[in-house]
């Protein structure tokens, strides 16, 4: 099966350094700021400088998409300017201006949303801009977004601008956004406009993402989904589909598993997010690595990821699949008895209006089923098996990766519906499996068929970037 | 690609003693050659062209001649007039417009002189379809091979035995594929094998192995080195040896157990893919565990871009040890231990191992209710599927070079290349649940598909006998 073609973008660990005491609440707010500006902007954007693009958002009328403090999106202290005269240039950290003056030295520290209406570029992203030059121009950190210069090793894989004009940008005060004064239930509904070009006849399929509480205010996070785009402005209309709340206690790798809450409330600490988006699929992952429960957690990074995934049924039959997945403070692993982390998906059936857990099959390497006796010592754990070579073909230079589908079998410890017996219900796009063995960060593919390993066996969409100075996937 | 397929052939014998692994070779052979129209390349005691064997072939046979003579097979007197010798005789079939049907091997159960007719045992409830212009050919029955056949052979005591001037049976049979593959079959050499008397475990394979590649010899040898797919005979040693046991495993076969069996063969005209199944008229283990499976070939949607010589796109699936006495079952491939594996040949130009690589959930232990690792398809709560109101069908992916074992004897044994390498599409393969009827039919109006075990189907046509 052909690879899909994603048109993925990315937010490369950018980096939350919050004033002392800024506490979850805000950690999350800021979260979510993050989440909107770059669906709506860098994946969706149209020429409109304060709105997200048109169809990025469930809106009916105005701002019906969203209940957050006000100036949220694009208050004063929030949105410190705008502009449509960007310039960048191939391998130069500069930002400037054409015709404007729109920047003044305060914008130093502050972050630089880029994007062009309908473009594929990877350098759409948010940029922390690290020097004022003028009021025309400012000097950005271009591996939080950027294109990789290739081939590997002409001039590494370190993201750069490429050169483009006519940009559009926002100058963004995430800080400013953190401290608004949130509540519980603060959401935004983000829309997937651009389904149908997955499932032919799909409708714009909906999910509404909310700050719920979790051990405190606003340390959950919820996902709400809407298979038939049925937003009113206020709610979701014919369909009532339980929430997706962030699933914890279990131990990734990385050592984690506190709780299901995204955040703790216990102060501040530096944290780190990564998104990566495209039209039809939408991952971001938090996560800190320092010592202590602050905030970000460190040692077990919070994740979510909602995306339309291939329907392999005829559409009459399931006209609109749409799934996620959400966990807390976990870190990354494929495993437990009872399909939490990265072995499901949370997806409604079109039969009972039930969001249940679909656990996704991959196709074994090394067999009919994960057999134990090839690796006798070796702990195996469905794709998390300990040698890697079995999945690596030295004389191609080529690593085994495969799709994942979602079926729901009869499942120990879920719930299932009888005569709902599912096979292969929905190939999944946005996530690959191979050995969880290998490296954390070791990318794989070639052209648009790149991915990286973020622990556990799991593959998200990548270019061969490489960062450094920032911890990728921290948590994890 | 035209599929042809032997609906339920019947071996002769009786229930419980036969011997099903020898004639599994010698009807796999006469149905590549009548119904897929292999060519001989070599053989040694194999000589299928023979007077022995072969007694007559043509194209111009018609089937179903009307009236109470629905199973009546006509053939020109002019190329061959029928007597009561051709009586339990085996007629082979290829249909130019029904190959799901009339294709295949049908044992001759009378004759009618004044028309030149063979009355066949078609072993399907339907009628034959009328048809002219069939490629016939008929072969002496099984049980003339078996008294023919050398498996005892005369190896020495180093090295692959089963080659060159050893005498034991073996075959080579060039495919109607473009690409001109070969597949050998032989009886492996006893001393190869440990068996007749010796301990099987010291042995390196089934009694008779398939394998598929390129370079067969006039003796019906691929040669040491060569490009293809049997370990021992690339490796030039059996590997069965005390203290190396390395080999055990590389080379399968079609090895069913010694009970009378029914056949069913699939075949692919154009690519000369291949899958045959014996199905024990009387198990005697279990229901399921006696029987055996075979499956070689050209993979299909293979993986591009092809890889640079024809061999590394062959595989050959099967029975790969005698250590559970040729109950192989009909599953898809186990543990290595459990007698069934596959082959391929690797990019290093080696062979390497080959497997059915199924859908199966991230993490294991989980599906049916039950303990032990049941993959999904095992699921006890399996059934039709909601969304198709059918049962759910899926492709199933070959997958070479990610054992570097095959047999029981784990990090001991390790001597095939880690290269994992997705060939293709298994062909006429698809895999469901597992809960579905042994040996039955789909219910759709043309029954398309046969489950035949452990989620295991296979495309159909028609009525099956019971």
């Amino acid at each position: 099966m052909p690879a899909p073609v994603l048109n993925a973008k990315f937010l490369r660990s950018f980096h939350v350094n919050p004033t002392p005491g800024i506490g979850a609440t805000a950690c999350m707010g800021w979260v979510m700021r993050l989440m909107f500006e770059f669906w709506g902007f860098c994946v969706n954007g149209s020429n409109d400088l304060v709105n997200p693009g048109s169809g990025s958002m469930a809106t009916t009328a105005g701002t019906d998409f969203m209940s957050m403090p006000i100036g949220w999106a694009s208050g004063s202290t929030v949105l410190l300017a705008t502009g449509s005269d960007g310039q960048t240039t191939q391998g130069l950290p500069y930002f400037q201006a054409g015709s404007s003056t729109p920047f003044s030295s305060g914008v130093v520290g502050k972050w630089l949303t880029t994007w062009q209406s309908g473009s594929t570029s990877t350098d759409d992203s948010i940029y922390l801009i690290t020097s004022w030059l003028n009021s025309s121009s400012i000097v950005l950190d271009p591996t939080y977004g950027g294109t990789p210069v290739s081939p590997i090793g002409t001039s590494g894989s370190l993201p750069q601008l490429t050169t483009r004009t006519n940009i559009n940008y926002r100058v963004i005060d995430y800080q400013a956004a953190a401290n608004l004064g949130y509540a519980n239930g603060d959401y935004f509904v983000m829309q997937f406009s651009n389904a149908s070009n997955v499932n032919p006849g799909q409708a714009s399929s909906q999910a509404r993402l909310r700050g719920t509480a979790g051990q405190s205010t606003l340390t959950n996070f919820g996902i709400t989904l809407s298979p038939s785009g049925s937003w009113n402005g206020t709610s979701f209309t014919g369909e009532v589909y339980t929430e997706v709340l962030s699933e914890g206690n279990i131990a990734g790798p990385g050592g984690g598993g506190h709780t299901g809450d995204w955040f703790f409330d216990f102060g501040s600490s530096n944290g780190y997010v990564t998104v990566i988006a495209g039209p039809n699929f939408f991952i971001c992952q938090i996560g800190s690595a320092e010592g202590g429960f602050q905030g970000f957690s460190e040692g077990g990074g919070s994740c979510c990821t909602i995306e339309i995934p291939q329907r392999l049924y005829p559409q009459a039959s399931d006209p609109n699949p749409i799934c996620c997945m959400n966990f807390g403070s976990t870190g990354v692993g494929v495993g437990s008895q009872v399909g939490y982390g990265f072995a499901h998906r949370f997806f409604p059936s079109p039969y009972d209006s039930l969001t249940r857990r679909w656990p996704i099959m991959a196709r074994c390497p090394t067999g009919s089923y994960w057999h134990s006796t090839p690796w006798q010592s070796f702990g195996i754990q469905g794709g998390n098996i300990g040698r890697w070579e079995f999945f690596y073909n030295q004389p191609q230079n080529k690593f085994i990766a495969g799709d994942g589908i979602l079926c729901m079998a009869t499942l120990n410890g879920q719930a299932s519906s009888a005569g709902q017996f599912s096979l292969a219900r929905a190939r999944v796009l946005s996530t690959r499996f191979t050995s969880g063995a290998y490296q954390y960060y070791l990318r794989v593919g070639d052209d648009h068929d790149k991915w990286i390993h973020v622990g556990g066996g799991v593959l998200w969409p990548w270019d061969h970037a490489v960062i450094s100075g920032r911890p990728l996937f921290a948590g994890f | 690609m035209t599929l042809h397929t032997c609906r339920d052939f019947l071996e002769t014998g009786v229930t419980l003693s036969n011997s099903s692994w020898v004639y599994a070779q010698y009807l796999t052979a006469i149905f590549l050659i009548g119904t897929l129209n292999y060519v001989i390349v070599g053989q040694t005691n194999f000589n299928l062209a023979s007077a022995t064997y072969l007694k007559a072939s043509g194209n111009t046979a018609s089937i179903n001649q009307g009236g109470n003579d629905v199973y009546a097979v006509a053939v020109p007197a002019g190329t061959y007039v029928v007597s009561a010798a051709d009586i339990s005789r085996i007629l082979v079939l290829k249909s130019p417009g029904n190959g799901m049907v009339n294709s295949g091997l049908f044992r001759i159960t009378g004759i009618n002189t004044t028309n030149n007719w063979f009355y066949i045992n078609y072993r399907s409830g339907n009628v034959p379809p009328v048809e002219s212009g069939v490629q016939w050919s008929v072969y002496e029955n099984e049980l003339v091979f078996y008294g023919n056949v050398n498996y005892t052979g005369n190896g020495s005591s180093t090295g692959y035995t089963g080659q060159g001037t050893a005498t034991q049976s073996r075959i080579i049979l060039q495919s109607p594929s473009s690409i001109s593959w070969q597949v050998r079959i032989a009886f492996e050499n006893s001393v190869d094998t440990g068996a007749n008397g010796t301990s099987p475990s010291s042995g390196f394979s089934a009694g008779a192995t398939m394998t598929v590649g390129y370079g067969g010899t006039v003796a019906g040898d691929f040669t040491p080195g060569g490009q293809h797919t049997h370990g021992p005979l690339f490796f030039n040693n059996r590997g069965g040896v005390a203290g190396n046991y390395s080999l055990l495993g590389t080379s399968v076969g079609f090895f069913p157990a010694d009970n009378q069996c029914r056949h069913y063969y699939w075949g692919d005209d154009s690519t000369g893919s291949f899958f045959g199944a014996a199905r024990p008229v009387v198990p005697t283990v279990s229901t399921f565990s006696n029987g055996s499976m075979v499956h070689f070939g050209l993979p299909e949607d293979e993986e591009l871009p092809l890889p640079p010589h024809n061999a590394q796109r062959l595989f050959v699936m099967g029975a790969n040890t005698l250590t559970n006495g040729g109950n192989n079952g009909i599953y898809f491939q186990g543990d290595p231990p459990a007698g069934r594996g596959g082959m391929a040949f690797g990019l290093s130009n080696q062979p390497i191992s080959c497997i059915y690589s199924l859908y199966n959930p991230l993490f294991g232990n989980t599906f049916g209710g039950t303990s032990g690792n049941n993959p999904a398809r095992s699921s006890l709560n399996a059934g039709d599927n909601q969304y198709t109101a059918s049962t759910e069908l899926l492709p199933v992916d070959l997958v070479a070079g990610t054992m570097d074992y095959m047999n029981g004897y784990g990090f001991n044994a390790e001597i095939l290349i880690l290269e994992g390498r997705r060939l293709g599409r298994a062909p006429f393969l698809r895999m469901g649940r597992t809960n579905y009827g042994y040996f039955q039919v789909s219910t759709d109006p043309n029954n398309s598909w046969l489950h035949l075990n452990d989620g295991i189907y296979l495309p159909w046509q028609g009525a099956i006998l019971p």
